[in-house]
């Protein structure tokens, strides 16, 4: 017997992007986030990668919390870019670009960033 | 500087604490979950991940060190979520809740196909995958049915995350 689980989204009018959205604002709780800063070594002024950005949570994290600093989030998946452009715009953040590519092509010369992130890229 | 955000369940989930729903067959469901949980630890999981019986032998260190890391650094955080919180909206909650079942499902169905006869052989039926599964799309429809029956039950999920981070 061959099962098929249900394909359909759990509730109406929700799609992949905000799904993603929905899941890591519960798990990134706000007494987590400078921990997390510190974790991950993200200082003032650093250029920043984020690989598989999808809708940018954490690139528009990083660059939330350090306005002086340059983000590039990276992702294949233009639908979950644009949802993401559509974030940052409303969110008023200029410090961030998120530009469709592909992880084993990065198309910036080495020694362009300080600090490389991906989250459950692997 | 690279730093790299992971979880738990990539590796085989930790355990969610599921709230009770009325549903009839909950023993049953918790006692089948129980069984495959241990079988998958016994038999699968340390071969999955290239241990040899205990994912206690698992090093994450040497791994990401004989990736070209230098200075690896592992921390690791556990967030809680109980999406029947009054704070959380009724649909949102549903939606954090149906997702989360749904990729449970999704898993254990993919265990089946991957992993079955070999989970057989260690005690853990198809027969009993079958039923599992049966149980899991029957509460899976019961929230889906009514998403404010979220707020009936305390169920609470686990989000661990694994913050891995070196230089090169």
């Amino acid at each position: 017997m061959k099962h098929n689980p249900q394909s359909q989204p759990p509730l109406s009018g929700y799609f992949e992007g905000e799904r993603l959205e929905l899941v890591w604002r519960y798990a990134y709780r706000p007494e987590f986030i400078p921990l997390l800063m510190d974790y991950l070594g993200a200082q003032p002024g650093m250029r920043i990668l984020d690989m598989g950005c999808g809708t940018g949570f954490l690139s528009r994290l990083l660059a939330q919390t350090f306005e002086e600093s340059w983000v590039v989030g990276l992702d294949a998946d233009e639908t979950l870019l644009n949802l993401g452009r559509q974030m940052l715009e409303s969110h008023g953040l200029t410090n961030v670009e998120l530009r469709q590519g592909n992880a084993y092509q990065i198309p910036y010369p080495d020694e362009t960033f300080d600090l490389v992130t991906s989250q459950t890229l692997l | 500087m690279v730093s790299a955000i992971a979880c738990f369940c990539r590796s085989g989930n930790l355990p969610h604490y599921h709230g009770r729903y009325p549903l009839a067959d909950n023993h049953r469901l918790d006692q089948l979950d129980l069984k495959l949980d241990h079988a998958f630890r016994r038999t699968v999981r340390p071969r999955l991940l290239g241990v040899d019986h205990s994912i206690l032998n698992l090093d994450l260190l040497w791994q990401f060190k004989a990736a070209g890391l230098q200075d690896v650094q592992i921390n690791g955080h556990l967030a809680l979520i109980s999406p029947g919180d009054a704070r959380i909206p009724i649909e949102e909650g549903a939606l954090y809740a149906l997702d989360r079942h749904q990729k449970a499902l999704e898993r254990l169905i993919r265990m089946r196909e991957e992993h079955g006869e070999e989970l057989a052989e260690d005690g853990f039926s198809l027969a009993e995958f079958d039923e599992l599964i049966t149980l899991k799309r029957a509460r899976h429809k019961h929230l889906q049915a009514d998403p404010s029956r979220v707020r009936e039950v305390m169920e609470v999920f686990t989000q661990p995350l694994l913050i891995i981070r070196g230089t090169r």
